[in-house]
């Protein structure tokens, strides 16, 4: 009881809420009820004014465009002031261009929900779409390129030793799998003696770097998606250039060794 | 001809529960073959408030997997043998009930009985569809509070859109003296808002609490509560008559209450 009477004494100024809540209550049914995003509101206002705009000068400063919703029912409450009656009226031709028929089916506020479902599924849809190439990119690059790669490293070894036993066979000493860098040198020194083997070791010898450079890129945080899928048909093509040259390689270094046997 | 009726809020904790139990007993007092049928499932609460929680033995799960016949499943009152409970199952099982099960369901049940009363789950999701998909008539339950009041509009809408247009509100936990205060929306304000058909306003009552303790319905209570009352009244506007509403007026004020508001200046 005292408590209560104290309650009175030091909150006198408290108003009452009930009213309030009614108008909160109002207000967000009509929101509610409407079921329009308030940029797609400005956008339909906006149109509207556009439209009535060709015919007749707007009083922009009093016009009142809002929707209002009564015993269950939304409308839309448009009051367009007019200044004056424009004199040149459009002509008929630019007023079909303009797509007046939306203005219309805005009023339909499920058509409008129709509308911006659709396009939010689309902007789904491509986000969805988005992220299915970046990873088959993705997928494609790491494991092509690692086969790439393992392919690679065979068929070197593979001729690096058919180019040894020739080699071996002709000059003992010499040991060509040990030298890597100088190896063009030493390839260069042995196109005379070699020359098929020679000249394939370092176009392989470029491939495999081709690679490695494409390796690098994959591994480098890239912000540009199209600079790594452009990246990518080169590594594929030296692949192809591997592989196609690999069986001709081995055909002519067993012919090599063929008739040097 | 029967009635098929959903007892429905959006909102929970509103007294859709407490309302089916206590409109269903009350029509079966005037006579009327009543059944209430739980769509809460997974989360059944009628039978609590009806007090036949230990005489459940199938549920309408059970019904639906052709486990059971249908007149296996259904509880008969003791204390009032014009009513029935179909219990929804407890735990929510995998086999889907679709709202195509509960149309067939509660149209079977239309034919035995004079009203279905279906008592919704709150939300507006797969459950609210199921507990709509058979009723013909719809009572949408809210109290003088704006979340309350919101969600009972949009549920309004969507029965509107599920073509059960019969609407009728119970504005329930009233409180006369915070109304009169200004401090709680009045029926009028609620009714204004919401425009739908009253059919009942409902006092905030301790005795509901103290009924749901004792699994016994208020309007089943020896000692008449408002509430109790309120939803007779409920029971037989829905019956037809045309009964006024009860004047729910703020209690007389005591000395100090006078004494305050004297200070405060209103009066």
């Amino acid at each position: 009881m005292i408590s209560t009477l104290l309650d009175c004494l030091f909150q006198r100024s408290n108003v009452p809420s009930g009213a309030k809540v009614k108008q909160r209550l109002k207000l967000i049914l009509a929101h509610d009820r409407a079921a329009i995003e308030p940029q797609v509101f400005e956008n339909m206002r906006h149109e509207i004014m556009r439209v009535v705009s060709k015919y007749v000068e707007l009083d922009e400063n009093t016009l009142d465009i809002r929707l209002e919703s009564d015993k269950r029912m939304t409308a839309l409450i448009a009051n367009l002031p007019i200044r004056m009656v424009r004199e040149e009226l459009p002509d008929l031709v630019s007023l079909f261009d303009e797509p007046t028929v939306e203005v219309v089916t805005s009023n339909s506020s499920e058509s409008l929900a129709l509308e911006m479902d659709k396009s939010a599924e689309e902007a789904l849809d491509a986000i969805a779409a988005q992220e299915t190439t970046k990873s088959t990119t993705e997928d494609v690059s790491s494991e092509s390129l690692a086969v790439i790669a393992e392919r690679t490293i065979e068929v070197t070894s593979k001729i690096r030793t058919a180019a040894n036993k020739s080699q071996n066979e002709e000059i003992s000493d010499r040991t060509v799998v040990e030298t890597d860098i100088p190896q063009n040198e030493n390839a260069l020194l042995d196109t005379a003696d070699n020359p098929q083997a020679a000249t394939s070791e370092v176009i392989l010898e470029n491939s495999v770097n081709d690679q490695h450079e494409a390796l690098e890129e994959l591994n480098e945080p890239s912000s540009d998606q199209l600079e790594l899928s452009l990246g990518l048909p080169d590594s594929l093509e030296s692949q192809e250039v591997v592989v196609e040259a690999y069986p001709q390689l081995d055909n002519q270094e067993q012919e090599h060794d063929d008739r040097e046997t | 001809m029967s009635r098929i009726i959903v007892v429905t809020s959006g909102k929970g904790g509103v007294g859709k529960t407490t309302s089916s139990a206590n409109l269903g007993m009350a029509l079966a007092k005037l006579g009327r073959k009543v059944v209430l049928v739980d769509a809460d499932f997974g989360l059944r609460n009628l039978d609590l408030l009806l007090g036949l929680e230990n005489r459940i033995v199938y549920t309408a799960l059970e019904v639906i997997a052709r486990e059971c016949k249908l007149d296996q499943a259904l509880v008969k009152d003791k204390r009032q043998p014009n009513l029935s409970l179909l219990a929804a199952p407890q735990t929510r099982n995998k086999t889907a009930i679709t709202a195509a099960h509960m149309k067939a369901l509660v149209e079977v049940l239309g034919r035995y009985f004079d009203y279905v009363l279906i008592d919704c789950p709150a939300g507006i999701e797969s459950g609210f569809q199921n507990a709509i998909a058979g009723a013909k008539e719809a009572i949408v339950v809210t109290t003088p509070e704006i979340s309350a009041v919101r969600d009972a509009d949009r549920v309004v809408g969507l029965l509107e859109a599920n073509r059960i247009t019969d609407i009728k509100l119970i504005l329930n936990r009233i409180r006369p003296t915070m109304v009169k205060n200004n401090d709680m929306m009045s029926v009028e304000d609620v009714l204004d808002i919401l425009s739908v058909k009253l059919i009942g306003v409902i006092p905030d009552d301790e005795q509901v609490i103290v009924s749901t303790n004792k699994g016994e319905p208020l309007v089943l209570s020896d000692k008449q509560s408002l509430a109790g009352t309120a939803y007779e009244n409920v029971a037989k506007r829905l019956e037809g008559k045309n009964i006024e509403f009860l004047q729910l007026e703020a209690p007389p004020k005591g000395f100090f209450a006078r004494l305050s508001s004297w200070i405060s200046g209103n009066s």
